[in-house]
């Protein structure tokens, strides 16, 4: 569904990505490791449309998207979690959904102003489904850290995407959260019948869910293969030397 | 009602009007200083459409405001490139234009101004504010409404989670710009005279005031502050010349006690 080639990002001479090529199918977990400072942030902003003005070819589902602008991405199906959280501030849990799921309502119900607190079968099930269903009409500002990580991904999903790209949703959770959330991103691929991008430095998460994993160093992928074919490949570990137990 | 309290009446609603005008555009996280020109364009058309062309007052004020609403949609796209402080000089420099262009043309009067309109009745101002403020409010009871509020928390998380932050942008210039057109076409048929400087950048500063004082977040706040900035006027006539001083000094310390506005916090949405 999403085919990448050559992509590149040059921010002045400083080059954060170098020719990167990769295939996406329906219904994968891709992940993407890289130590600090590799590229795997500007690596899907390129793939979603914010900052830079990365060159080659992304598509999904054979349309062209690389230079589009964000939300026009974001409504043929790109959804997408934020390494450093982007909560609208002041709004609420539920509200933060409901604006994700605008992308699917026609502009005549848009319109159509709404004074009730109607009951939103969806909205409750996706926050059910992350447990913080009892935060729904609280101010997503206030929620603790892993919450608003949480607050993220339903978000996300509230507009059905056919991908979702994780950027470290695991990065402040303690290992019992993590392995939850492992569990949840594989259910989130049965339920939601989404494909998944899942950038993670917690190697537990990204072994308990990836069928294929990219290594990034320094702008440039360097490896590709299951966890086990990257766990023995000789260039990761030099890049990772002394810093993983993988 | 005496003549005096009938002024002080449609005062308050023309300023109702011109903070709402401002209102919608800050609630889409951008910032007009430019107000007085959209109040302008909706001036001089309602006024030229009524005294030249002999259409009927409503109707001329409601083509006022379709032509500001225009001029807000053109204002509006150059605008989404420009942020803060330039987006500010960028609004001041469209009303300075408006300005010139209303003291060259001969239909405008020149420097001489506009006249010949005939009066208003206070009945439709009443009309043309509830309307607004009517419909301001099913708006922000619209899921469209609530692409404002995420596009002004975070416009690149708002894109990202599929909302056409351009077209947010440019419709919320768009709707305020409509509405300081009604207020310009209510003024001049109010006034019975208009002319260039009554659309000078203080006017348009002094649309933004009432909405920073009294909430920014709520259609209420805006209301208020209109009234304060009705009001304290008068009540400070007495100051004679140190009005103004004590006038800023008043609306500093309110900002400072309350930096969000008088009626601070925002609606939920259903
Ligand atoms: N806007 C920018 N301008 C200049 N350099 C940038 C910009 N954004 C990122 N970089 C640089 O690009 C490189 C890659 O950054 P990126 O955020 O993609 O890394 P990352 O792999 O996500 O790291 P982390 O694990 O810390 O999140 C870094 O060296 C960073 O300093
Ligand atoms: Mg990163």
């Amino acid at each position: 569904m999403l085919e990448i080639r050559n992509l590149s990002q040059y921010y002045g001479e400083f080059c954060a990505l170098k020719d990167i090529s990769f295939d996406l199918g329906e219904n994968e977990i891709l992940g993407i490791i890289g130590q600090n400072g590799a590229g795997k942030t500007t690596l899907i902003n390129s793939i979603t449309g914010l900052g830079g003005r990365p060159s080659g070819t992304v598509r999904l589902d054979g349309t062209d998207i690389l230079g589009k602008r964000p939300d026009t991405i974001a409504r043929l199906g790109v959804a997408r979690t934020f390494q450093n959280l982007r909560i609208f501030r002041g709004m609420t849990v539920r509200e933060h959904l409901l604006v994700a799921q605008n992308r699917k309502l026609s502009p005549g119900r848009k319109l159509l102003p709404n004074f009730r607190n109607t009951e939103d079968a969806g909205v409750d099930a996706l926050l059910e489904f992350f447990d913080i269903l009892r935060f729904r009409d609280d101010d997503a500002e206030g929620l603790s850290y892993g919450d608003r990580r949480r607050v993220e991904m339903a978000r996300a999903l509230a507009g059905s995407p056919k991908l979702l790209i994780l950027d470290e949703p695991g990065a402040g959770m303690n290992e019992q959260e993590s392995e939850v959330l492992a569990s949840q991103i594989r259910e989130i691929r049965e339920r939601f019948h989404t494909a998944i991008i899942l950038i993670e430095h917690d190697m537990s998460i990204i072994r308990a869910c990836c069928e294929r994993i990219i290594v990034l160093d320094h702008g440039q992928k360097i490896a590709e293969g299951s966890f086990e074919q990257i766990a023995a490949d000789r260039e990761v570990q030099r890049a990772y030397l002394g810093e993983e137990d993988a | 009602m005496n003549v005096y309290y009938t002024g002080l009446f449609v005062t308050f609603l023309i300023n109702v009007l011109c903070a709402l005008s401002v209102y919608v555009i800050l609630k889409s996280g951008q910032i007009s200083v430019g107000n007085a020109g959209f109040m302008a364009v909706g001036g001089y058309v309602a006024g030229i459409l009524s005294t030249v062309y002999g259409l009927g007052i409503p109707a001329s004020v409601a083509a006022g405001s379709a032509a500001a609403a225009l001029c807000g949609a053109v204002v509006g796209i150059p605008a989404l490139r420009l942020k803060g402080t330039y987006l500010v000089i960028g609004t001041i420099s469209f009303t300075a234009m408006i300005r010139s262009i209303a003291q060259v043309l001969d239909i405008t009067g020149g420097a001489m101004g506009l006249k010949g309109m005939k009066r208003i009745g206070i009945l439709w101002i009443v009309i043309f504010a509830v309307l607004v403020i009517a419909l301001l409010f099913l708006f922000e009871k619209t899921r469209y409404g609530l692409d404002v509020e995420a596009v002004a928390a975070d416009s690149e998380a708002a894109a990202a989670a599929g909302v056409r932050v351009i077209l947010i942008k440019v419709l919320s210039f768009t709707l305020g710009a409509a509405i300081a057109g009604i207020a310009g076409g209510c003024y001049a048929h109010w006034t019975q005279y208009i002319e260039p400087s009554d659309f000078s950048t203080s006017v348009s500063t002094m649309m933004v005031l009432p909405v920073i004082l009294g909430g920014r977040n709520r259609i209420a706040g805006a209301v208020l502050g209109a009234a304060v900035f009705t009001i304290l006027p008068e009540l400070l006539r007495f100051a004679s010349v140190w009005r103004m001083v004590i006038y800023g000094v008043l609306v500093i310390a309110i900002v400072i006690v309350k930096p969000d506005g008088l009626i601070s916090g925002r609606k939920r949405h259903a």
